[in-house]
């Protein structure tokens, strides 16, 4: 119980500081669906928009075998940062539908104060998500978010679709 | 000593026990308990009355039997007087454990994730394992060849000034960042031998054509003004499939240039 209240409260300290994601929509009807066998979608984006700090964003879906994703995504700026938050979303493929639904996301918050060299430049995350059904497609969207000098700038990444069939 | 008068060991004690007790070898015995197995007897007299459990609680509960729980009453209590301390150190170690967590996740990156619904059980982070721990160019070099597998492109030439910050190699990607002045520049390196789909999606200005003599290439580069001071230079060459983009804000164009000329293969 105390490490539930502990772990409750470590959250809400990151979700008190929130962020109007909507002002950088990523929601998108079409995504393309990749052939089976291609196991990974992985884009990089580079703003037409021109920010001051976002240089670019990298977004990967991969299937990493029984029902397991892997999921990378990376901010990369001009220059360093104080903050970054990333959301990234998992949508699965409705065939009935024909439709994408979110299944789930992730909100990853990455801060200078917690970098050994105290200076954040290139705000990375990899991680798996297990037990999802197999013979699905399934995509990622992400939300790209910096703070720095009191300035805000936001970006979106959205990859293919990939069908989970190992 | 001799042989007579050595005590019998317990492997010799049980062979007597089970002698005295169905008059055979422990291997007849086997024997026998196989064939059992095989032919089990199913004679009704030999099976469990359907209302076995019912008889034996109305027989505890005519004669008065103490449960167990009440027998081991004494017991009971002692274990609680163990069980507090031991308690109090889970809670205390689980609470220390949550901060070492904390601090382990926050060591590179500080990420903290929110995870919405039950599938986010599912979810290990592993950032840690992105961050490739050189401090040297050379060393980042190696490492991404290492880890990549692909042919490794180098910065011969540096703007004076120009620091290596950090590589992250994951998933088939990999950056190194470059600390110059008050900028970063990034130089990504990627895999795209394995079955995926790459997608490079940008607004591409009006490009120029950079030669370089050690790749043999004529290398596109294009600039994109990011604000009233400051232009971003990006320079994007394939090689074999493999994809290597170099980017970042430079105030002096030559510079950049002099970087996209020495970019070479690197070699051990």
């Amino acid at each position: 119980l105390v490490c539930l209240i502990i772990s409750s409260m470590m959250g809400l300290t990151v979700l008190a500081d929130d962020f109007d994601w909507s002002r950088f929509p990523c929601v998108t009807p079409d995504s393309v669906l990749l052939p089976p066998g291609q196991a990974k979608s992985d884009v990089w984006y580079y703003p037409k928009q021109r920010g001051d700090y976002i240089a670019g964003a990298n977004l990967s879906i991969s299937d990493e075998g029984n029902g397991t994703i892997g999921i990378f995504a990376q901010t990369l700026t001009h220059y360093p940062i104080d903050k970054c938050r990333m959301r990234v979303y998992l949508d699965r493929w409705y065939e009935n539908k024909n439709a994408w639904e979110n299944l789930d996301y992730w909100d990853i918050t990455f801060l200078k104060e917690n970098e050994e060299s105290g200076v954040l430049t290139m705000p990375t995350i990899y991680f798996h998500a297990y037990d999802l059904p197999t013979g699905y497609y399934y995509r990622l969207r992400g939300l790209h978010a910096i703070w720095v000098n009191g300035t805000t700038e936001g970006f979106s990444t959205q990859t293919d679709g990939i069908k989970l069939i190992k | 000593v001799n042989g007579k008068d050595k005590p019998p060991s317990e492997d010799d004690l049980i062979k007597n026990i089970m002698q005295d007790a169905f008059g055979m070898s422990s291997r007849e015995c086997l024997k026998e308990y196989e064939e059992a197995e095989e032919h089990p007897d199913l004679s009704p007299e030999l099976q469990a009355p359907s209302n076995g459990y019912q008889r034996i609680k109305d027989i505890i509960d005519l004669e008065g039997i103490p449960s167990y729980a009440e027998t081991k009453g004494n017991k009971i209590v002692r274990i609680k007087k163990i069980m507090r301390p031991l308690v109090a150190v889970a809670i205390i170690g689980s609470v220390m454990w949550i901060f070492a967590m904390g601090a382990a996740g926050q060591k590179f990156y500080g990420y903290r994730s929110r995870i919405r619904s039950d599938i986010g059980n599912n979810v290990v982070w592993n950032n840690d394992s992105a961050l490739v721990k050189v401090t040297a160019e050379e060393e980042a070099y190696e490492a991404i060849y290492e880890q990549l597998g692909i042919a490794v492109i180098q910065l011969s030439y540096k703007a004076d000034g120009m620091q290596f910050e950090k590589v992250i190699i994951e998933n088939g990607h990999s950056n190194m960042q470059f600390l110059y002045g008050d900028a970063i520049i990034n130089f990504s390196q990627v895999n795209s031998n394995v079955a995926k789909s790459d997608n490079i999606i940008s607004d591409p200005n009006e490009s120029q054509e950079i030669p370089n003599e050690w790749l043999q290439k004529d290398i596109n580069t294009n600039h994109h003004i990011i604000d009233s001071n400051s232009v971003e230079y990006n320079a994007i060459l394939e090689i074999d499939g493999e994809i290597y983009h170099l980017y970042g804000v430079f105030d002096d164009e030559n510079e950049f240039i002099k970087i996209v000329q020495g970019l070479s293969f690197y070699k051990k």
